[in-house]
């Protein structure tokens, strides 16, 4: 069986005055049928861009420079954008962006704008898609009459409801979800965490899952994905990464940063910035920041080494 | 912060805006001085709404150069005058010599006789003109008035203003005309039939075909005193023969030398719009200030009062305030700067907001600084620049505001503005006749003065943030 | 809130308004003496008018002259002539808002009445008609183009547009009028050089509807090219930050077609700013109204103010004022309408 999406040396590039920003540089991953995987790292690791690019969302300054992605076993990028957004997006992969509130029309009833892609695709007449819209809005728990706000009408946590009724509408069999729940208070927080569980199972969803909240990933993912710089530090299953223990220094103190309750150690900060990605520095990217970090880093950019059980860590510490 | 501001000029200076814009305001200050300082400003003005002191200009006349672009040459205005002429009993006489050369006629002919002074018996001074056909014919009697009783010899007259006499529209002229033709060429035309046509269509031409034709060459304009006994002096006189065509600007339709008022439109036209803006600047900027900084019950008056005065139709009620209030330079100015201020007031009042939270002025405030200090050392220093940038930017609306009241006829009367100009040219149907040298000049020159500033402006545009457009126009 | 509760506190904000510029003006009439003389030119006209038809029944000038002074006198209480401008305050503040104030010196109506709610009353439909549809043709050109320049920022277009729309602020509309008409009424001879029709007018009615719309060419022209740069530069620079919200990039990825995202997630987003922006110049263009009427001798309010004040006629420019604020006032109120139809977000 293959897989629902892979993901193969793909590198996406800005093109800024300071020159080619690489905020995806090869990266290579699959997701399973069914599987979830969280993608984790700061701001500016070019986890939010890998979503974009996979769902061809691209800004007009980023180009993808090379690489594949396959979703349902076909070579999506090198359809036309047309062609694309015909046959596979919001269809077979869908998303939730960034920030609810910027997702949706200010002006227009947001039962509308779930339904809008059933009537212009032609899967659906107007009524029928309004039926399945208020289906859809009860679904992610808010009652049919939702279907008559506007976005302005709703708190936060019920427009995160409506963006993810939105991505459901067609039916998608990949999820992408892009900090759902970043702008929301804790309790609003859990309450779409569960949602979306609920959703994975019910629907038999593939999920992404970006995050830079390695709790919610752990919470959410079957395996975890972390970025560094453009690049994937390390992936491998929740159990092995979170579970036992991390095998890259950059996962391990992202770990030790997160604050706990009950705990005697006060959570620490990695020291230092993320790296300028118009000139990343030489060798492995997160060196200057790395606590272990020998000559053999500053100069060569290590592999991803398998350190069992599909588990990959990107670092000079696990071999010559 | 001289580092800031030499950095700021580079910036300035790279935008061609910036440099058109301030070329031209060097040009406008250099025009400005120069009729400052050269010319007698305050005689001008007075002369200037005085219809006596330009009887002797053409009227509606076009500039001299259109002559370089047409081919109907224009006659130019031609003056001859003598000083100093000693007349007596006939014996002498002062002769004033016309070489004319033209395709057309004069559009009219006057004489004025300006401090004369005699003894003996009132002279009757005499104008009489030797065509260049040989024919001769009387052109204009003065009699000049007896003395007064208790006055002595010598007698002055026309010494505070001149004698003046329209030769081209003299029924005397226009009988001895008649006659001449008559005579001499056989062609019989009524006195007023001359006179209808014009006199010195007359006087200075031919008979030709049905038609009067201009007659070239030497005119002979021969001034003579009958007196029985004493002596005439002039001090001044001047035969004018009047053309279609005057100075470099032309002239309006009392004949006034469009550019004279032209030129003192300049300083005018900076100085309402500067100093407009200056004050509208200063008062708007100071209550936004006021008001963003104290907050409460003085925020709340103040903004509600910028809110309302924002939110009327201005032209109307300036119209309506300069009407009841008198079309005076001061209550033009004081009109537009309690009407003027609300926009900055509210934009400045925004902006305080944003700085008063913002990190370095809570510092200043948590070590102790007070509210004046903080308003003069910290908040000042930040909105100066946008200030300064708020008084070139509103400058061009009050130059076009002024313009429009002044076209309107509330322009102050005692001033020669460029709005004012351009008024009377509407009023007395410039545009219908085609006077483009009255209509054109005037205009052009008020955009001219609002684009430098415009050009100012965007030129400051990227060396000031936060940029503001105000809404303001006329 | 509901809609109704928020249109009646907008209609009372406006009403406010308007009253608030009666007030101010009434105060400035009646401090600047110009409320007496207004009030005394119409008790003689009055007085005038009742010598005339008492003349015929009092043959005794005596008596004639004693009714007359009686009947001037009561006048004179009734409008308060006897007393200081601020006790009649309201009394002068009523007339100004019935428009109860006398006749014109010299203007007139078509028909000869020279009572002044006659003649703005006739004046008035002819101000709307030119304002109103020079404001929307300044919309609809200036939306246009706007929205075509805005697809390609930074081009060659776009900055001749930003550059145009600043210098079309240096241009007065008067002016740029009086050019017109020496372009094209004297030397092209296109267009008349003013005026609402030909004299005479012409009978069949299409005719006259034509000739109606020839006259209005050039004055509508000049308003929409003074203002249109603007209009543009301000609908580019809302539409390009439209475009560039998250939602617009959203409602493609839905698959839905471009000609709808552009119709629904830009331009139907782009509205209630666009509206906001015509509410703002709503006060200019009623300024400019006044001087382009005046130069192209439009007959409505604008050139009517020309004439009152060229005839120094106190009671006219009263009376303008209150209308010009009142036009300015009513429809404001009909775009505020406007607005929350095309913005749901006022509509809570």
């Amino acid at each position: 069986m293959s897989m629902a999406l892979s993901v193969e040396g793909l590198k996406v590039y800005y093109n800024t005055e300071k020159g080619a920003v690489r905020a995806v540089d090869d990266v290579s991953f699959d997701l399973a049928r069914g599987e979830s995987l969280a993608v984790v790292g700061e701001s500016g690791s070019g986890k939010s861009t890998l979503g974009l690019s996979l769902i061809r969302a691209l800004p007009k300054n980023a180009t993808v420079v090379s690489g594949r992605v396959f979703i349902d076993g076909e070579e999506t990028l090198s359809l036309s954008l047309q062609d694309f957004r015909r046959r596979y997006s919001w269809k077979v992969i869908s998303m939730v962006f960034q920030g609810a509130m910027n997702s949706l029309n200010p002006v227009l009833k947001v039962g509308d704008q779930v339904a809008e892609p059933l009537i212009y695709s032609g899967s659906a007449d107007k009524d029928e898609a309004r039926r399945r819209a208020m289906d859809i809005i009860e679904m992610v728990g808010l009652p049919r009459e939702f279907y008559h706000r506007y976005p302005h009408e709703l708190s936060g946590g019920m427009r995160q409801r409506v963006a993810i009724a939105m991505s459901l509408v067609m039916n998608p069999k990949i999820l992408i979800l892009d900090e759902p729940t970043s702008a929301l208070d804790v309790t609003i927080q859990a309450q779409i965490m569960n949602l979306v569980k609920d959703l994975m199972e019910r629907l038999g969803l593939s999920v992404i899952f970006i995050t830079h909240d390695l709790a919610l990933a752990s919470d959410i993912a079957d395996r975890i994905m972390v970025m560094y710089g453009g690049q994937i530090m390390e992936l491998g299953s929740i159990e092995r990464v979170i579970g036992e223990a991390p095998k890259h220094p950059y996962t391990e103190k992202l770990l030790a940063s997160i604050p706990r309750l009950r705990s005697e150690g006060i959570p620490e900060f990695i020291p230092g910035r993320p790296p300028d990605l118009s000139s990343p520095p030489p060798g492995c990217r997160f060196h200057p920041r790395c606590p272990y970090a020998f000559d053999k880093c500053k100069s060569e950019e290590p592999p991803l080494f398998n350190v069992g059980g599909g588990h990959l860590s990107k670092c000079w510490l696990h071999g010559e | 912060m001289s580092l800031r501001l030499g950095g700021g000029f580079k910036i300035y200076w790279s935008t061609w805006t910036g440099r058109a814009g301030l070329a031209l305001l060097i040009v406008l200050a250099i025009v400005s001085i120069y009729t400052l300082t050269v010319l007698p400003v305050a005689e001008i003005s007075r002369q200037w709404n005085d219809p006596q002191h330009w009887a002797d200009y053409p009227k509606s006349a076009p500039p001299t150069w259109v002559n370089l672009f047409s081919e109907r040459r224009l006659l130019e205005t031609i003056s001859l005058s003598f000083t100093g002429a000693r007349l007596s009993g006939g014996a002498k006489s002062q002769d004033l010599i016309l070489n004319y050369q033209a395709e057309t006629f004069p559009t009219y002919i006057s004489l004025s006789i300006e401090g004369l002074e005699y003894t003996g018996t009132p002279p009757v001074l005499v104008l009489s003109v030797v065509r260049p056909d040989g024919y001769s014919v009387e052109a204009a009697r003065i009699v000049v008035p007896p003395p007064r009783p208790g006055e002595n010899p010598p007698i002055t007259r026309y010494e505070q203003a001149p004698e003046r006499v329209l030769i081209s529209s003299s029924d005397d002229l226009a009988r001895n005309l008649a006659q001449l033709y008559a005579d001499k060429f056989d062609v019989l035309v009524s006195p007023t039939r001359v006179l209808q046509e014009g006199v010195q269509r007359y006087l200075m031409g031919v008979p030709r075909g049905g038609s009067i034709v201009p007659l070239d060459g030497v005119y002979r304009f021969t001034l003579t005193a009958l007196q029985s006994s004493g002596e005439t002096s002039i001090e001044r006189g001047r035969v004018l023969i009047g053309g279609e065509a005057y100075g470099l600007m032309g002239t309006d339709v009392i004949g006034r030398d469009l550019a004279i008022g032209l030129l003192l439109g300049f300083p005018i036209s900076l100085f309402i719009g500067v100093v407009t803006s200056v004050i509208v600047t200063g008062i708007g900027a100071a209550l936004g200030l006021v008001s963003g900084y104290m907050g409460g019950k003085v925020d709340n008056v103040i903004q509600r009062l910028a809110d309302f005065m924002n939110n009327i139709p201005l032209l109307p009620i300036l119209i309506f305030l300069v009407f009841s209030f008198g079309a005076k330079l001061w209550v033009i100015i004081l009109v537009f700067v309690a009407f003027g201020w609300p926009g900055l007031t509210i934009v400045t009042r925004s902006i305080i907001l944003q700085l008063r939270e913002s990190q370095f002025i809570e510092s200043a405030r948590a070590v102790g600084a007070s509210s004046l200090r903080i308003l003069a050392r910290h908040i000042f220093p930040h909105i100066a620049p946008f200030i300064i940038a708020q008084i070139i930017f509103f400058t061009p609306s009050f130059i076009l505001l002024e313009a429009a009241l002044s076209f309107l006829g509330l322009g102050d009367p005692s001033l020669p503005t460029w709005g004012q100009i351009l008024e009377l040219g509407f009023r007395s149907a410039a545009v219908y006749l085609g006077y483009w040298w009255w209509i054109l000049p005037p205009g052009l020159l008020i955009i001219i003065t609002s684009i430098t500033f415009v050009m100012i402006s965007l030129g400051l545009e990227p060396v000031i943030n936060p940029r503001v457009r105000g809404r303001f126009r006329a | 809130m509901g809609v109704y509760t928020r249109l009646a506190l907008k209609a009372l904000s406006l009403i406010i308004v308007l009253f608030g510029v009666l007030l101010f003006v009434v105060i400035i009439f009646g401090a600047t003496g110009l409320s007496d003389r207004v009030l005394s030119s119409i008790v003689n006209e009055e007085v005038r008018l009742y010598r005339q038809s008492v003349a015929s029944q009092i043959r005794d000038p005596e008596a004639l002259e004693a009714a007359v002074t009686k009947f001037r006198a009561e006048l004179v209480r009734s409008y308060g002539l006897d007393r200081p401008w601020y006790e009649r305050l309201p009394n002068m503040l009523l007339r100004v808002i019935l428009l109860d104030l006398g006749r014109a010196r010299l203007a007139q109506t078509f028909t000869g009445s020279n009572v002044i709610s006659d003649i703005i009353m006739e004046r008035l439909p002819n101000t709307v008609i030119l304002v109103s549809t020079a404001i929307a043709i300044n919309f609809l050109i200036g939306i246009f183009l706007g929205v075509r320049v805005a697809t390609k920022p930074g081009s060659r277009l776009d900055r001749a547009t930003s550059f145009l729309s600043a210098v079309s602020y240096a241009v007065p509309t008067w002016w740029l009028g009086i050019l017109f008409i020496l372009v094209f009424a004297f030397y092209l001879r296109l267009f008349p050089y003013g005026g609402l029709y030909s004299s005479p007018p012409p009978s069949d009615p299409l005719m006259r509807w034509l000739d109606i719309i020839w006259h209005a060419t050039l004055p509508i022209t000049v308003l929409v090219i003074v203002n249109v740069g603007l209009t543009i530069y301000v609908t580019r620079t809302i539409v390009l930050n439209i475009a560039q919200e998250d939602f617009v990039q959203v409602a493609r990825v839905k698959g839905l077609p471009e000609g709808l995202v552009n119709r629904r997630y830009v331009m139907r987003v782009a509205a209630p700013p666009i509206l906001t922006n015509i509410i703002l110049g709503l006060a200019g263009s009623i300024g400019g109204a006044i001087l382009t009427e005046t130069v192209f001798s439009w007959p409505g309010m604008g050139t009517l103010f020309f004439e009152a004040i060229v005839q120094s006629d106190e009671a006219l420019i009263l009376s303008l004022v209150y209308m010009f604020t009142l036009v300015y006032v009513v429809a404001r109120f009909v775009l505020e309408v406007l607005y929350m139809v095309v913005d749901p977000r006022v509509r809570i």
